[in-house]
């Protein structure tokens, strides 16, 4: 297990968890961030900036806050 | 009988909108564009309805304030009425669940896979009619911008008119169901290709990593800034400005001097100086500042601003501002209504329903009034200040910001709640269709001559008329002292002060007649992009905000520029 902003880019992982209340879960859920699909990082981690990632079977790219992308965790 | 258009945020609803309706609305390539509903009317065979565009909304629970705006307007339905729910063909997965939802609630509805010409070129294929079966209501494909798919979808609009049709499909009622059965519904209906990645994804992956999105960045705004100055001063001084003077100017007065007016309607009309820039007649600077130095910059920053809206990389300037803006307690969705402020403040504050929070927004609001003027100003300020050089509009635009950033900053200590993060939808890049662009540019400029320029008029006209009548000379003696005392600007500048209210670009185009010295310029230049919000801005702040913090925010700044005038006068 590790959090969403260990990954590297272009790796690819399963989103396992998040952390905090319900409202972030509802924030996250409604663009298609879930625990249980697959994701890929976009982008590197430089300057902790947000993560870029994209989602599921579709070309759903989501850009997540580094504090937020902290609650992520993802299994490889 | 109404037709709402409901959708996720991004999806081309709005363009669908105006093919519908054959009605010019602004499309942008960003979650948001659209914050306010549009109405239109569209008729087919004999049907007449009344078509709405509701702004996105990702679930009919809202999260701010314009999926608030949404849902409400979805209380409305009716009997009769029927729901196009728009989705987009690329992303599927996540645009079904607010599809479930609407779906729950028992309404006729048409479910529109809009931009599937994409799905091609990015190696998706969805069987739709596997999706009909599965959902239970109609799916059709369309592209809204080209116009595929709308012969069908009115045909289909015109049956579910006469013969609503309800999906009979089982809609689980928890969330987690429902995502469960997004995912069945999904992986039978649509497949995946590999594809190579086009130029545009590879850029697209450029703009968001680092350092290059920096370089990115920076080239962007920098680029822009060269573009819009370019093709403005170009415009000025190659055509309108001689068309204006060796055409115009020479002609009206012959015409005038065959006429012969009385004096008062001739110093009206033609102000007192020769330069149509210090004259002040309505048929001289009246017509000048607005159709000769506004209008090619105006045409210009809208070409370069709509470009890179309908691009999508506005998205990417927030995920690159957005550690930045988190030092003042915004988040990088801050940047889009900040920049839009460039332009004009109406618009830009209208966008701050984009953010979630009130102390967000409230900084926001700051950001927008005091960081730049907007660009009338900017041009105004440019060209008034330009002959003492670069350094001068350069000091003064540096101060102006700097002054704003750390007004922000206060507001952030200051205002208590929490920076929500970052959390938004990436739209792919796409290259702006000339058509889309022309009409942006084209409903701006209609925007900026219907509503702006009879104001700067109207104000020019005020001013001239009430130097005739003396009442200038009252106003100048009542408001003397503050001008004269603290800001050391001669008094006569207090009738400046008072229209710049109504438009500020023509405040500053007024301090050309009084010969300033560079100090007073500087001086009246900070203080009146400063000083209150115009008109305009003061009622979108009402209506956006309340009149209680239009009325505290205008104050403030009065107060707070004052203060930043007075200084400036002690110290230069």
């Amino acid at each position: 297990m590790k959090y969403l902003t260990e990954l590297k880019k272009d790796q690819t992982a399963e989103i396992s968890k998040i952390e905090g209340g319900s409202s972030v879960h509802r924030k996250m859920e409604l663009l298609g961030v879930r625990p249980g699909l697959k994701i890929k990082r976009e982008n590197s981690n430089t300057l902790h900036g947000p993560v870029v990632i994209s989602v599921g079977q579709s070309f759903n790219h989501v850009a997540i806050g580094y504090g937020m992308a902290q609650k992520i965790m993802v299994k490889i | 009988m109404k037709i709402f258009l409901v959708g996720n945020p991004n999806v081309g609803k709005s363009v669908l909108f105006s093919r519908l309706t054959g009605l010019d609305v602004m499309v942008c390539n960003y979650s948001g564009s659209t914050v306010e509903f549009c109405k239109g009317e569209v008729k087919f065979w004999e049907h007449k309805s009344e078509l709405i565009d509701i702004p996105g909304l990702y679930s009919l629970r809202p999260a701010n304030k314009a999926e608030e705006v949404a849902a409400d307007i979805l209380k409305d339905f009716k009997d009769g009425d029927i729901l196009i729910n728009v989705i987009d063909a690329i992303n599927l997965e996540r645009n079904l669940f607010l599809t479930l939802e609407l779906l729950e609630k028992k309404i006729p509805t048409i479910i529109v896979l809009n931009r599937w010409d994409l799905t091609k070129s990015h190696g998706i294929e969805i069987n739709y009619s596997k999706l009909i079966q599965k959902l239970g209501v109609p799916v059709l494909p369309v592209v809204g911008v080209s116009g595929e798919g709308i012969k069908e979808l009115v045909e289909t609009m015109d049956k579910c008119l006469h013969n609503p049709f309800l999906s009979n499909t089982n809609i689980p009622e928890h969330k987690e169901d429902k995502w469960k059965l997004i995912g069945e519904i999904v992986s039978q209906c649509q497949k995946l290709y590999h594809h190579h990645p086009t130029l545009l994804e590879k850029l697209q992956e450029l703009s968001i990593t680092m350092p290059y999105a920096i370089f990115i960045a920076a080239g962007v705004l920098i680029g822009s800034f060269v573009i819009v100055r370019t093709i403005g001063e170009s415009l000025v001084n190659y055509v309108l400005d001689p068309l204006f003077s060796k055409i115009y100017l020479p002609n009206l007065q012959a015409l005038i001097n065959v006429i012969g007016l009385p004096a008062w309607l001739n110093s009206l009309l033609m102000g007192a100086k020769p330069e149509p820039m210090a004259a002040f007649g309505l048929l001289t600077t009246g017509l000048y500042v607005p159709f000769v130095i506004l209008l090619p910059y105006i045409f210009a920053f809208y070409l370069i601003l709509s470009f890179i809206e309908d691009s999508g990389y506005l998205v990417r300037i927030a995920i690159v501002m957005d550690k930045v803006l988190h030092k003042i307690g915004l988040h990088g969705y801050a940047s889009i209504p900040v920049l839009l402020g460039l332009g004009c403040k109406v618009p830009a504050i209208m966008s701050t329903r984009i953010l979630e929070s009130k102390k967000e927004r409230i900084i926001a609001l700051a950001l927008i009034l005091l960081l730049f003027p907007c660009i009338p100003q900017t041009v105004m300020v440019y060209s008034v200040l330009t002959k003492y050089g670069v350094t001068v509009v350069v000091s003064v635009f540096a101060f102006v910001f700097l002054l704003g950033l750390g007004v922000s900053f206060a507001l952030n200590k200051f205002l208590k709640g929490e920076t929500p993060e970052l959390f938004v939808e990436v739209p792919i890049y796409q290259i702006p269709r000339f058509k889309q662009l022309a009409k942006k540019v084209f409903i701006r400029l209609k925007e900026f001559i219907m509503e702006t320029v009879p104001l700067i008029i109207v104000g020019i006209a005020l001013v001239s008329i009430l130097d005739m009548i003396g009442v200038i000379k009252i106003i100048a003696n009542v408001l003397g002292p503050i001008v004269t005392g603290l800001l050391g600007l001669p008094k006569e500048l207090s009738i400046v002060m008072i229209s710049g209210f109504l438009r500020k670009d023509v405040s500053i185009a007024l301090l050309i007649p009084f010969d300033l010295t560079l100090k007073q310029m500087v001086i009246a230049s900070v203080f009146l992009i400063m000083y209150l919000p115009c008109i305009a801005t003061f009622f979108i702040m009402v209506k956006e905000f309340s009149a209680k913090t239009a009325v505290k925010v205008s104050v403030l700044t009065l107060l707070f520029s004052i203060i930043v005038g007075s200084a400036l006068n002690l110290i230069l």
